[in-house]
């Protein structure tokens, strides 16, 4: 109300009301955190400025320096600091030489991943001349704490969600009407399928001793599930939210479950953080140009710094090395980019082989995904190896018939959506009003009823 | 914006009407039917079969006094100059219910269960209990959940019915099993005083609404009554008289305990069992037969 009838006509007001309301939402958790995303905005803004009043090409790259400094600086301290002390430590105990390391007792600020990210990509950009710098204050720190998105992404580029801070903003009734629906789609997929599936994978994931490989083939299904209502739900609340408030950010997931391959998954799997590793790792180690080896080496690297970036666990790295090995023979025989368009596009159904593919990249992303959750490399192996036991061939435990109508019923409604932006975007849109009514009645019904235990998101963590 | 505005509110109306409305009608059927009736029985699973006429039945299995008496307090305007019943057996006074309370693993999910009956007449959670503090009753002001749930069984309690069975006790291990569960259980670490505090704040609350309360003792058999601690005994003899309360002593009067072939298990009469009780009460107790 505020925002659209009493700062709608002075656009600073309404930036200033959005920053105002992202510093209490990002505050709330922990207001002395609050320094830390100030400090990065007043780094990274003044860097901008500087940029654009120098054309030395050393006081060029000392201001770029100086931003990825601060910011990877902030992000290495909070988030990596304990890991690479421990491992240190760990490797000199390999060596047969153990010592001591003191662990800080740091708390990660919630969503510095994200928000490091987007404030280094307006660094690069303006360092690059792609971007123009900004000397709008508010509209910049705006941009970075942009409380829909400012705690778990999508990672937006200045490029997009900037230039929107700095145009009136109208009204668009569709669109907020859009927005609502995205919302709602994002809550059944967070509070009914992945609060709902965390239960039954923190039990299995948990105590994967005391079960059977038939029982652990389905927590890593449920962390799949998971992990993807949760995340990609996330991003559904964060993109309505931002359209309720005339913003468009990006898609952040494009059904990914229904790839073809790897290469595809990673084409509609957490697309913003994907680009941006695109746009500013691999493409300036040369991508996928070069010799076999580099293209070999580009691509470890993208993968497991993406691993990395997800957390201080070599879990994740492992995560990241195993998404490599999947996408190299793609690479190498140069088919990672045959799948470009959706499935079955114009069909009901997939064919025999696209289905087949499909199962396939799903089947290998469920064993990633088993790093990706696990505590430590150790039970990920043993996890996998129980798996593949003879108890695979068993009935499993934790079978759960609603769970599994409710998993179904969001790949059916997914899979009718899914060349539209998300999964209900068009979905009834040849109904009546009354039967779209009820639709839209009948999923509120289903989070209220089958929501799940309060889950933290786990991209927070990240 | 005008126009968003008007759908998003006609949209959540809609919704709170769609919500509320079929709760409510079903609600006031119920406290109807409570008006409508001259006796009323308020109790647990070892009176859950009396099916009498004219007679609303409250009995909710495993259910303490504190949940009977949220049920008492939200229907307090229809209950009123009523013959009032309330299951008074020795089991209510063991302190099972209390430490059951503290300790969620002695039975699972019963505190759950028992604390979701309190507001099982409120579309938003009304009551509170002074003195169960907020570990054990967390508080949340709306449990969509819980409200979802006990619409589904308003409608079924409207349609009311479920037979007793006809099994007889087996054996005495089963006897055993709930004079332990009632009686020696090690992790009970204090005496159950919510128990006796919401019985007395019932009997206050019906007397107060001009309400004739007797308190009925069902039958059970004869191995559980003996292993029964003397001083629950006492207690339990000594509090009709004390609180100038009749007491409906149906287990010193109808003398099943040695018919065995009577009860499913150390208390809970059968079939058979019930309809001795049932047959007693149409004689003795209502006054319209």
């Amino acid at each position: 109300m505020l925002y659209w009838f009493v700062t709608n006509k002075n656009l600073k007001l309404q930036n200033l009301l959005l920053l105002g309301a992202s510093y209490i939402f990002y505050g709330w958790w922990d207001w002395r955190f609050l320094s830390l995303i100030v400090f990065s905005s007043c780094v990274d803004y003044y860097v901008g400025i500087a940029l654009s009043k120098t054309r030395n090409h050393n006081n060029r790259k000392l201001l770029l320096l100086t931003s990825i400094g601060v910011n990877i600086g902030f992000l290495g301290f909070f988030k990596y600091f304990n890991f690479f002390a421990e491992s240190f430590a760990d490797a000199f105990t390999i060596l047969g030489n153990p010592i001591e390391v003191s662990r800080l007792s740091i708390i990660l600020p919630v969503g510095i991943s994200f928000y490091t990210f987007q404030t280094l990509s307006y660094s690069i950009d303006v360092y690059k001349r792609k971007l123009e710098p900004t000397n709008n204050i508010i509209a910049f720190f705006a941009f970075v704490s942009f409380f829909p998105q400012l705690v778990a992404g999508p990672i937006e580029r200045a490029a997009n969600l900037l230039p929107q801070f700095y145009k009136k903003r109208n009204f668009d009734y569709s669109r907020a009407v859009d927005g609502m629906r995205q919302i709602l789609w994002g809550l059944f997929k967070k509070v009914v399928i992945a609060d709902n599936c965390a239960t039954y994978a923190n039990q299995i994931f948990n105590n994967s001793d005391e079960y059977s490989g038939s029982t652990l083939v389905l927590g890593a299904l449920y962390f799949t599930f998971q992990i993807y209502g949760d995340f990609s739900g996330y991003s559904d609340i964060a993109i309505g939210t931002s359209r309720l408030f005339g913003f468009n950010l990006k898609k952040n997931f494009a059904f990914p479950y229904f790839s073809r391959d790897i290469a595809e998954f990673w084409r509609r799997w957490h697309i913003s953080l994907s680009t941006w590793f695109r746009d500013y790792l691999y493409i300036p180690l040369g991508g996928s140009r070069g010799r076999t080896w580099m293209k070999i080496r580009n691509i470890f690297i993208i993968f497991i710094v993406s691993g990395f970036w997800h957390g201080a666990n070599w879990t994740f790295v492992i995560w990241g090395a195993l998404n490599a090995l999947y996408f190299l023979p793609l690479l190498l025989l140069k088919k990672n980019r045959i799948n470009t368009n959706t499935v079955a596009q114009g069909k009901s159904l997939p064919s025999v082989k696209e289905l087949f593919q499909m199962l396939l990249t799903f089947s290998i992303t469920v064993l990633a995904w088993v790093f990706f959750r696990a505590e430590n490399i150790g039970h990920a192996i043993n996890y996998i190896s129980a798996i593949f036991s003879k108890s695979l061939i068993s009935m499993p435990g934790f079978k759960k018939p609603y769970l599994a109508i409710l998993i179904l019923l969001l790949i059916m409604i997914e899979w009718i959506g899914r060349e539209n932006e998300y999964g209900i975007e068009k979905f009834g849109f040849n109904w009546n009003r009354p039967l779209r009514l009820t639709f839209y009645y009948s999923i509120i019904f289903v989070i209220f009823y089958f929501g799940g235990k309060e889950q933290q998101f786990i991209y927070f963590q990240f | 914006m005008k126009k968003f505005i008007f759908k998003v509110s006609f949209f959540i109306i809609l919704l709170i009407i769609l919500y509320t409305l079929p709760f409510q009608y079903i609600k006031n059927d119920l406290s109807k039917r409570i008006s409508n009736s001259e006796t009323l029985i308020i109790g647990d699973s070892h009176t859950e079969y009396i099916d009498l006429p004219n007679t609303f039945n409250y009995s909710v299995p495993g259910s303490a006094y504190f949940t009977q008496y949220s049920f008492i307090k939200e229907f307090e305007n229809s209950i009123k100059n009523k013959k009032v019943f309330l299951a008074f057996n020795y089991h209510n006074l063991s302190n099972l219910y209390q430490n059951r309370l503290l300790n969620d693993s002695i039975l699972p999910k019963w505190k759950e269960h028992n604390l979701k009956l309190v507001n099982k007449y409120n579309l938003y959670n009304k009551y509170r209990f002074e003195n169960i503090n907020e570990n054990i009753n967390p508080f949340k002001l709306i449990d969509f959940k819980k409200n979802i749930d006990d619409f589904a069984s308003l409608c079924l309690f409207n349609k009311n019915e479920s037979i007793n069975s006809s099994t007889s006790v087996a054996d005495t291990i089963q006897i055993k099993d709930a004079i332990f569960r009632h009686w020696l259980n090690p992790k009970y670490v204090v005496q159950d005083k919510i128990q006796r505090d919401y019985l007395n704040r019932m009997i206050m609350l019906l007397l107060k609404n001009g309400n004739e309360v007797v308190l009925l003792k069902m039958p059970i058999t004869r191995y559980y009554f003996n292993n029964i601690p003397s001083e629950t005994k006492k207690e339990l003899d000594s509090f009709s008289y004390t609180n100038g309360l009749r007491l409906l002593d149906l287990h010193a009067r109808l003398k099943l305990q040695n018919n065995y072939n009577l009860f499913k298990d150390y208390g809970h009469l059968n079939i058979k069992g019930d309809s001795i009780v049932v047959n007693y009460f149409l004689e003795n107790e209502l006054s319209s037969h």
